[in-house]
């Protein structure tokens, strides 16, 4: 295999051109995109977003979906936050562990529903998303918690470090991806779950135990979406039963797509997911940075999603073609 | 190691498909099973590779008792299932597709990349299969995948080999490639059963043959002991009573209703020519997979052919839909019942007024309800179905009684070219009766029907021609008078 081959196998090598091309054009529009200031704000919206799309990715290769994650993030945070009322001290590793856990435990209920009643996941996790919204209002009595509830050391956890002054939600993030990535292409669980997603009934056959990995997926899934409550909590410094993480799922979901994950099962890889999620990121910066009015930017977002995965379809298309024609 | 089986037998919901199976497999040999489809081969090589646990009679591995409860357990004890339609993760690797499922470690360890992809070169080598490991497996043929499936069962040092029908999806060349390598795994000891429907195969590949029928085992022979024309002799079984099949006004005029020439779809039916008479019953026999519905399909035009033509009294179909078709008057009962034939939570006397839209509904498409009960309670008492009024839904009612309600759905229709695919299967012998009484005035009134079915007997008893078909084409047209169980047989198979 040449090195022109290899290099058009990368299945990336579609969204990559997208984001190239996009910034590009964005800059030559307007050159204030390229500033500082401008890839500090992708590089501060993406690691929330980041976080919940790695278990979301683990959910579509094994054939699923969950969009009840929204409600995970709010519930977590509003959890740790009714905590940090009480005990304003909780340190912040104690915080990860409360949120990560609550979040395990809704993931594994919609696990259970789904493996245990055979109902189809959208259908339950579409009534999760409900009643775990349900359950924030329940447990906040619908009141916000503010920013002077949260502790200074949860909101320096977006802001500041010890390395670089890079602030430690980016590098727990990174940390929780390059985790993400190694599990997914070296580990055994790692590549049952693509088994699990590829072939279900092979993959039963083969003796895997596909209830355990669907639960393990959804459990995943939401325990990053736990965290990533934290993570609201942190950098927002509020956290509204009716406002926070409302629908998110839309993106998380939208960036696993556009990253190349297939929603019949078997493929997707994490630097696929998180070129999803920069390309989304940058699109949502650079809409007002392009002075595109606010009631546009909401279409125009739409609007570029359809055709990033439409082009993404065309450029995997031309590229087999081209192999296929170096073959011959 | 030496495979055996003692008196096992399988139950379904009551039904008895496998009675007392004594079987013997040693190793380094092949050994082929036989007999029709439902004989009760697939049934039992399900249960020697745990896909179905027997109701009675045990598993012996070199003479002591197993109990085999899932594939899992099968494959620990070296017993491994090559299915018929390789079961493969395409997007993932070769070498992945190999050691699924078996790979060394914990659900955490990092997988030993270099060690897998090594070791998948050497069974590949071991069967001469020039692929890199490391490939995807999406785009490989058949063939390969098949070649892959016995790699993984050799990676996990399986000793028996159990190959259902695997010759089928291949072309020539594939299936020596496949022989030359079943020999000699043959060679090195592993103990190999090779189900398949042709018999030229299972005399080049075979020791043995163990021949099946109607769910008991009926002999074990040496292949070189044993001629084809008694392997088909024992499939069949005891000599049928031959039932005389009345002629009717209109056969003997011979005014041809339909006329198909050189019909031909890739990879499902090939260069189909036969020709339908009025008020006759044109009998489709064959094998499972032999290409009859979707030939019946492509005539109705609810699937798509590649060239040919067909022709409906004289004049050439240029427009094929299932909406085309059924305003000429074709009517086809599909064969299967639940997925195909019936809108199970709809009224039965809906279903059965739903081929006739225009007629139980005024102009202004608002339905009369007093015409749909009307039309339909005819049918109801004619054929005696069974049920409590008219309005109750479908899926309450039995098997053979909602097969009446589809027949007379398309009764209602006033078909003149009625096709039934297996109409009888899965009802009971009184409704079975019933319905060859309902076919037999149908043709009588001057219907033509065309009868797929893969019972010989309610082939011979109803059909008036008999068209045999053969992976895909057809391989014998009969009359009724030169037909029986072994020409038809020895036709569908080989």
């Amino acid at each position: 295999m040449t090195f022109f081959d290899k290099f058009l196998r990368i299945r990336e090598l579609g969204i990559l051109t997208i984001i190239i091309v996009f910034v590009v054009v964005a800059s030559i529009i307007d050159p204030r995109f390229l500033t500082f200031d401008s890839w500090r704000a992708v590089f501060m919206a993406i690691p929330l977003i980041l976080v919940m799309a790695m278990g979301q990715m683990m959910v579509i290769i094994c054939r699923h979906v969950d969009i009840s994650i929204g409600s995970i993030l709010a519930f977590a945070a509003i959890a740790i936050g009714l905590i940090f009322i009480e005990y304003p001290n909780t340190p912040l590793w104690v915080a990860i562990i409360i949120t990560a856990f609550v979040g395990a435990i809704m993931g594994l209920i919609n696990g259970i529903i789904v493996t245990k009643f055979n109902v189809h996941s959208i259908i339950v996790t579409l009534g999760t998303l409900s009643l775990y919204r349900g359950l924030v209002f329940i447990v906040s009595g619908g009141r916000q918690i503010d920013r002077n509830d949260i502790p200074l050391s949860i909101i320096s956890f977006s802001q500041t470090s010890f390395l670089f002054s890079i602030p430690s939600i980016l590098i727990t993030s990174t940390i929780i991806v390059l985790i993400t990535h190694y599990m997914m292409r070296h580990t055994i669980i790692g590549r049952e779950i693509y088994a699990t997603g590829s072939n279900p009934v092979a993959a039963h056959l083969k003796g895997i135990n596909v209830t355990k990995i669907t639960l393990f997926v959804f459990t995943l899934c939401g325990m990053l979406s736990g965290i990533a409550g934290l993570f609201y909590a942190s950098r927002f410094g509020y956290v509204n039963p009716g406002v926070t993480g409302v629908g998110i799922e839309f993106i998380v979901i939208a960036g696993v797509i556009i990253g190349g994950t297939s929603i019949t099962g078997g493929s997707g890889s994490v630097l696929g997911t998180f070129l999803g999620i920069l390309l989304l990121g940058i699109i949502n910066v650079a809409l007002p940075v392009l002075n595109i009015p606010g009631g546009y930017q909401k279409a125009i977002y739409g609007v570029i999603i359809v055709a990033a995965l439409a082009l993404d379809q065309l450029i995997i298309y031309r590229m087999k073609k081209l192999r296929s024609l170096k073959n011959v | 190691m030496k495979l055996a089986t003692k008196n096992i037998g399988k139950t379904f919901s009551g039904v008895n498909v496998l009675r007392n199976v004594d079987f013997e497999l040693e190793p380094g040999e092949v050994h082929a099973l036989v007999g029709e489809n439902g004989a009760g081969k697939s049934t039992f090589v399900k249960i020697l590779s745990g896909v179905y646990t027997p109701t009675e009679g045990q598993i012996l591995l070199n003479d002591s008792s197993i109990d085999i409860t899932s594939p899992i357990v099968a494959q620990n004890q070296g017993v491994t299932l090559i299915h018929q339609e390789p079961q493969s993760f395409s997007h993932l690797t070769v070498a992945e597709n190999i050691f699924m499922g078996h790979m060394e470690g914990s659900n955490f360890s990092r997988i030993k990349w270099s060690d897998i992809i090594l070791e998948s070169n050497k069974i590949l080598n071991s069967i001469g299969l020039q692929i890199d490991p490391r490939n995807i497996m999406e785009g490989l043929s058949i063939a390969d995948q098949q070649m892959i499936e016995i790699a993984g069962a050799l990676s996990k040092n399986s000793k028996v080999l159990i190959m259902d029908e695997p010759t089928s999806p291949l072309t020539p060349n594939e299936v020596s490639k496949l022989f030359k390598i079943v020999n000699q795994l043959k060679k090195s000891g592993m103990a190999i059963i090779f189900i398949s429907h042709r018999l030229e195969e299972i005399r080049l590949i075979s020791d043995r043959v163990t021949i099946f029928r109607d769910g008991d085992k009926i002999i074990t022979k040496k292949i070189n002991e044993v001629s084809n024309e008694e392997i088909i002799k024992f499939m069949i079984g005891r000599d049928l009573k031959k039932t005389e099949v009345s002629e009717n006004n209109y056969i003997k005029n011979k005014k041809i209703i339909l006329d198909v020439k050189n019909l031909t779809l890739q990879s499902k039916f090939q260069d189909i020519s036969f020709e339908l008479h009025k008020g006759e019953i044109l009998g489709f026999a064959g094998l499972v997979g032999a290409g009859r519905t979707e030939v019946a399909k492509s005539i109705f035009g609810s699937e798509l052919f590649d060239s040919g033509e067909i022709f409906f009294k004289g004049e050439k179909i240029n427009n094929y839909s299932p909406n085309e078709s059924i305003k000429k008057g074709f009517a086809y009962v599909p064969e299967d019942r639940k997925q195909m034939g019936i809108f199970g939570s709809v009224a039965v006397e809906d279903n059965m007024t739903s081929a006739i839209p225009k007629i139980i509904s005024n102009l202004f498409g608002v339905i009369n309800k007093k015409r749909v009960s009307s039309l339909s309670n005819e049918y109801i008492k004619k054929f005696d179905i069974a049920l409590t009024s008219g309005r109750q839904l479908i899926e309450e009612l039995s098997g053979g009684n909602q097969q009446k309600c589809i027949i007379s759905k398309w009764l209602l229709s006033k078909p003149s070219i009625l096709i039934l695919d297996e109409p009888t299967r899965g009802v009971d012998v009184g409704v079975k009766s019933e319905m060859y009484e309902i076919i037999k005035k149908l043709s009588e009134a001057g219907t033509s029907i065309i009868l797929i079915s893969s019972e010989l007997p309610e082939i011979l008893s109803l059909a008036h021609r008999i068209v045999v078909m053969r992976e895909g084409r057809i391989s014998k047209i009969l009359n009724h008078s030169d037909a029986t169980q072994e020409i038809i047989m020895q036709n569908a198979i080989n």
